[in-house]
């Protein structure tokens, strides 16, 4: 037993010392999500204007062209229940804050980011935001290989892996064919139409717990569904589409804070304001920001 | 609890101290240690289940003291069928209600009457279908009295509910397993390696082979409408490798697992994919469930005595039985019709015991006629795993159907074909390896490379696959089952 033993910890101990490192060295690495942690962290009790939600609004909308100080807080697959999360942890803190605008896109309601195909996204919020499941290893969410590679990359070729501005804005500065555009919505109405709805009832109780906190604090809340390109919008299907719109245009009627906004098919957008069907790139996004402040402030 | 996962990698050495350096020295500690880890182990998915596992084994146990205390045929007829109805009862609740339902409204609709009848929401206990059929051996062994029932209700649990084996196999015969339970474990340096060794392979089986083919696999069949029948083929071989490293990666797992604590589970895998036929095939592939409906369902139907028709109809029985119990889904039925209707000729002709040893046994290379052989075996078992994959029937046709079109003469292209560059190498070190171990009980055992360089850069460049690959962990595909 005792030759076995030493023998498993001659191995073992190169091992797990290599995990330790490797897990010190990646969470060392600066991201999105702990920018948006440090800039809540110091910055919550400042803000008006909080923007959540997936990537649409992570691309789509610039802060600085909506009422200041405003900040995304938005990030790719972030569904209602982790928007909820990141409120309930700030709320306290969130002193000034006026206005919540929060994306309800054709898949909101009846996706979420622990079961989507982003899911290793998830462990981040309780590594950087300190909220979402308990403790979770960066090392056991990717692959060793890319794991080793993000290390390699940040600490011997210097690549930043923030992608966000300092206001948490992602812009992606390209431009796509028209075929690719095509192409990609296609692709993505399939990925975003669920063959099941049972997540509904958990989203829709996320959607009012979110409002609640909202009404208790009198904030209001934009609920909007962002804009996608045509070849997107039709290939969705219909009776997702038609829940999605019925349940924000209710929660619109019965609460006095909340305002639905519409915007999925919108004729001031064209194809040069999209990088893919249902996103918007650096262009599009300020396009789109430009409407969205107008319609808040105006209220219509 | 995932073989997989950080929490796995903690709890194993706990229970591994525990066992050895607190408990060694009393028996029936050592078992209760075992039985209470286990269903932490299985209570780690969902602590519900557990009353299902500790009722399934308190009417196990008592039927076998019941069966042990009478001779009364009719009563033992009676406690048997106790036991049988019981554990398929379970089974067929969780498993089976939605499926027979659906199908009986359905067939209800085409007569023109609708049945009023909701499915229900059931979640389907992890690895039912392998304890129920663990303890099933049991009951019949002892009602046959081929086995003396037990009086030890802590070994018994222990070895219902027996960890590393519990959820995906192999599916233990009581009396292989239960004896195990009775008798004081010593710690053996070469069977602690061996198991250590075995755990290694089978993680490089699950980690490397089976979750990268899974990549590939699972897009393939999932956008099939629009693949080219090359790329389809593709898909269903990498599905093929997928589901062997998965499943046999499992038992590799389970069995070194096992070995850690002194116990030696039977052989599941076999290099089934060097079979030359299909009959050597299902000799070499999950052979806990191969040799259990052999032994509790085709020999007491009659098996291969009586005439012809008893012996297709035998056949077809248990292989449309085994598919059945791989999943409550029409393309799991015709998985196993499809098998039974490969292994026909073979039954007819008298040739279906005609590749009893592993291939090439006295050479390194198998023969023109051998390679021949396993290739037709292999592309019928992989035509095979496309109805295992697909969702329904119609999509598993339309697979095929678009498998072998034209197209399947054109490059395959898919997003992922250049991985393909970094998988080629990784499965050649892998069939290289099941290649030379063939006739071992699981390929990387003591023996397969004397050169001690040579073997130790093996295992190097295998633990580093496996840490290069590691991450995301996928959950086994038999977990399902």
């Amino acid at each position: 037993m005792k030759k076995f033993l030493i023998r498993i910890l001659i191995i073992g101990f190169p091992v797990i010392f290599f995990l330790i490192i490797s897990e010190l060295a990646l969470r060392n690495i600066p991201n999105d999500y702990s920018l948006k942690r440090e800039f809540l962290d110091e910055n919550a009790q400042n803000l008006k204007t909080l923007v959540l939600g997936s990537s649409h609004f992570y691309r789509g909308v610039n802060p600085q062209l909506l009422e200041q100080p405003a900040f995304n807080a938005a990030m790719v697959s972030q569904s209602l229940d982790y928007d909820l999360k990141i409120l309930e942890n700030y709320k306290a803190d969130f002193k000034n804050l006026e206005k919540l605008i929060i994306p309800i896109s054709y898949f909101s309601l009846f996706g979420s980011l622990e079961n989507g195909v982003e899911s290793w996204r998830a462990p981040y919020y309780n590594i950087y935001y300190g909220i979402g499941n308990p403790i979770k290893f960066e090392i056991l969410n990717k692959k060793g290989s890319q794991t080793l590679a993000k290390v390699f990359d940040f600490y011997f070729k210097d690549n930043n892996l923030i992608l966000a501005d300092s206001l948490g804005w992602g812009p992606k500065n390209v431009n796509v064919t028209l075929e690719e555009l095509q192409f990609s919505g296609l692709e993505a109405a399939k990925r975003h139409t669920k063959k099941k709805l049972n997540l509904l009832p958990f989203q829709l109780k996320n959607l009012e717990k979110i409002i609640q906190i909202a009404n208790k604090n009198k904030w209001e809340v934009y609920l909007v569904t962002p804009p996608a390109y045509y070849s997107y919008v039709a290939n969705l299907n219909e009776k997702q589409l038609d829940l999605t719109i019925s349940y924000c245009e209710k929660l619109a009627q019965d609460f006095d804070n909340v305002f639905y906004y519409n915007f999925l098919q919108i004729n001031s957008l064209e194809p040069k304001d999209f990088y893919d069907a249902d996103h918007l790139n650096k262009e599009g996004a300020n396009k789109f920001s430009q409407i969205l402040n107008f319609k808040i402030q105006k209220k219509f | 609890m995932l073989f997989n996962s950080l929490d796995f990698a903690i709890f194993l050495p706990i229970v591994f101290i525990l066992y050895w350096f607190v408990f060694n020295k009393n028996l029936k500690w050592q078992n209760l240690l075992v039985a209470a880890a286990s269903y932490v182990f299985y209570g780690w998915w969902d602590w519900r289940f557990l009353s299902l596992i500790l009722f399934s084994t308190l009417v196990d146990y008592f039927v076998g003291v019941s069966l042990g205390k009478t001779e009364a045929p009719t009563r033992r007829k009676v406690l048997l069928w106790i036991s049988i109805l019981v554990n398929l009862g379970f089974l067929g609740f969780f498993k089976y209600y939605n499926f027979f339902l659906d199908n009986f409204k359905s067939a209800f609709s085409i007569a023109g009457y609708e049945l009023n009848a909701n499915s229900l929401n059931i979640i389907l206990p992890v690895g039912i279908s392998f304890y129920t059929f663990q303890t099933l051996s049991y009951t019949i062994d002892v009602y046959k009295e081929r086995l003396e029932p037990t009086k030890n209700f802590i070994s018994f649990a222990a070895f219902v509910s027996f960890f590393p084996q519990l959820v995906a196999g192999p599916i233990e015969r009581a009396s292989n397993l239960l004896p195990q339970f009775y008798k004081p474990r010593k710690f053996e340096y070469s069977q602690g390696v061996d198991g250590m060794r075995q755990i290694l392979w089978g993680l490089f089986k699950k980690v490397v082979i089976a979750d990268n083919c899974a990549v590939y696999a699972n897009h393939i069949f999932e956008n099939s409408a629009d693949m080219s029948g090359s790329t389809l083929a593709l898909g269903a071989v990498f599905f093929t490798f997928q589901i062997y490293g998965d499943f046999s990666g499992y038992s590799d797992i389970a069995i070194g697992t096992a070995r850690l604590f002194g116990f030696n589970l039977m052989q599941n895998f076999a290099s089934p994919y060097f079979s030359r036929d299909i009959a050597e095939f299902w000799r070499r592939w999950h052979i806990s469930l191969s040799t259990w409906f052999r032994d509790y369902l085709y020999i007491p139907l009659g098996g291969s005595r009586g005439g012809t028709l008893m012996k297709v109809r035998n056949t077809f029985i248990i292989f449309i039985v085994s598919g059945f119990w791989h999943g409550a889904n029409w393309t799991f039925i015709v998985w196993g019709a499809l098998n039974a209707v490969y292994f026909l000729p073979l039954l007819l002709t008298n040739k279906n015991r005609q590749n009893m040893e592993v291939v090439a046994e006295d050479s390194y290379l198998p023969s023109l006629k051998e390679m021949g052989q396993m290739t037709l075996t292999f592309g019928l078992t992989v035509i095979a795993w496309v109805f295992f994959r697909a969702e329904n029937i119609g999509h598993a046709v339309s697979y095929l159907g678009g498998m072998f079109s034209w197209s399947f003469f054109n490059e395959p292209s898919y997003s992922g074909i250049s991985f393909l560059k970094t998988l080629i190498p990784i499965l050649i070190l892998f069939f290289t390896v099941e290649w030379l171990g063939r006739r071992n009980q699981y390929a990387l055992s003591q023996g397969l490379l004397k050169n001690n360089v040579l073997r130790k850069t093996l295992y190097l460049t295998i633990s580093i696959l496996v840490l290069l690959f590691y991450g995301q962990n996928q959950e086994f595909i038999y977990f399902q089952f």
